[in-house]
């Protein structure tokens, strides 16, 4: 059996998780601080793809960097540059589908600091990157845990959006999902049946992990 | 002058127009709540902003409106002791204590030499974090984290924790409210003689007359942002029992005891 699914898929998931993981605390934590109107509209932006079929946000993008569109024309003359059909393209769409979902939970956990504690930072003379690395975000891990976990397995379930930029090239481009259905359109229905039964392991683990890292947080807190 | 304010902020229901100086001395800000006492406490300390004035200590700067002057707080050097103690609740009480000497100590990692730099190096900051450890009986606590501790141990690190770094003033913000009536007594006390003897402008501010005289050197009664009266200790003190002056709000008046 080829493994590589599992693999991109995996690659996938981590990259655009780790990508997220700093642009939804980055965004969170300065969009907080914005006039209240821009932060309305820049929400209503942000929880979009939350909201919107993968296939938008997967036609949108091919719409930008598509050969057939004026950038994508641009950027395959200028650096001979093409993004489609590339396994690493997944990877752009997987983080603007999965963004919402890290800066929704970061955004809460953030409300929910004590500012005094910053506050108290300052006047002991701690430096704001000392303050937000050492204080504001262990406050906050467990919000920003969750987001990221949640963020990393949405990545992993991806398959509208990525579907159509990187489209299903055996060993090149196919993710769990993608050979799933591609596998069921060609009939081959044991085989598709193995990746369903290993997308489902791969996700009963995340959420175990997920299980596992609020039980210690709350013996922390216990303790 | 020690400490030097006159500043003005506008604030929901009134305006606050503080202006008052002060020698190295213990002055309790005494006031309802809601008079503008924390508001001016975080305007010398920099958390907020004066609309204008002016406030100066030992003759740097922090804060001038008209010369386009406002120190970050961590260029003041003003301790300021939160009415909560606002301990970072993820660190041990040692690290609560070492984190704001010039940068974190980890513990057990000492070296010997001093850093260059000026800055303390990792065997000096661990003897002054030993030292305040023993001078606030803090001993056996180093481990523990801030809510495994009592009211009382944990207003004594968050003083450990400012006085370590040897501020220029001292701010204390209704430093007594989060304790049991019964610790407070002994705590008052063994406050206000370390407050004394730091021989620095202390400013405290509480609307408890007890406290206020039982703690100071001088008072400053305040009322809807504004000074109404200010004095050493007993003339306020006769004063408020003479004219039976009565300041809004919930302030006890049954005098010293």
């Amino acid at each position: 059996m080829d493994l590589f699914p599992l693999w991109n898929s995996i690659r996938i998931a981590l990259i655009s998780a780790i990508v997220v993981f700093f642009l939804g605390i980055f965004a969170s934590y300065y969009i907080a601080k914005l006039p209240r109107i821009i932060k309305g509209i820049l929400d209503v932006i942000l929880t979009l793809p939350l909201v919107l079929p993968p296939t938008v946000v997967g036609y949108m993008m091919l719409r930008l960097v598509g050969t057939r569109y004026p950038f994508g024309q641009f950027l395959r003359n200028a650096f001979n540059l093409v993004i489609p059909m590339k396994w690493w393209s997944a990877i752009l769409v997987t983080i603007i589908v999965i963004f919402p979902l890290m800066y929704r939970t970061t955004r809460a956990a953030f409300e929910s600091f004590d500012e005094t504690l910053g506050y108290a930072g300052k006047t002991l003379g701690l430096s704001n990157t000392y303050i937000f690395w050492r204080i504001r975000m262990p406050y906050c891990r467990q919000g920003i845990i969750a987001g990221t976990v949640l963020a990393f397995a949405r990545a992993l379930g991806e398959y509208g959006a990525t579907s159509m930029i990187a489209g299903y090239i055996k060993g090149k481009t196919a993710t769990i999902s993608t050979t799933v259905y591609a596998l069921w359109r060609d009939g081959l229905d044991a085989e598709a049946f193995k990746w369903v039964m290993i997308n489902i392991a791969i996700s009963a683990v995340v959420l175990l992990v997920v299980n596992f890292l609020e039980k210690k947080e709350k013996a922390r807190v216990r303790a | 002058m020690a400490l030097y304010v006159d500043i003005e902020k506008r604030l929901g229901t009134f305006d606050l127009k503080m202006k008052f100086e002060m020698q190295n001395e213990v002055l309790a800000l005494l006031g309802a709540s809601g008079s503008g006492k924390s508001m001016t406490l975080k305007c010398i300390a920099g958390i907020e902003r004066p609309d204008k004035g002016r406030i100066v200590l030992d003759d740097h700067v922090l804060f001038d409106s008209e010369q386009h002057i406002n120190l970050k707080p961590q260029k003041r050097s003003v301790g300021y002791l939160f009415q909560q103690y606002a301990l970072f609740p993820n660190m041990s009480v040692y690290q609560n204590i070492a984190c704001g000497i010039k940068g974190a100590v980890k513990r057990g990692t000492a070296d010997s030499g001093i850093a260059a730099g000026g800055t303390a190096g990792k065997s000096e900051k661990e003897k002054m974090v030993r030292d305040i450890i023993d001078m606030m009986h803090l001993n056996g606590l180093e481990d523990k984290k801030p809510r495994q501790i009592s009211g009382g141990e944990q207003q004594r690190v968050a003083l450990a924790r400012i006085l370590v770094n040897h501020p220029d003033a001292l701010l204390l913000d209704e430093p007594f409210s989060a304790l049991d009536a019964s610790l407070r007594k002994n705590l008052v006390r063994e406050t206000y003689k370390l407050m004394k003897d730091y021989g620095k402008s202390v400013i405290f501010v509480t609307h408890d007359q007890k406290e206020a005289f039982r703690l100071s050197e001088s008072v400053a009664l305040l009322d809807k942002g504004v000074i109404t009266r200010t004095g050493k200790r007993d003339e306020i003190f006769e004063l408020v029992m003479q004219e039976n002056v009565r300041i809004r709000g919930d302030i006890t008046d049954d005098g010293i005891d």
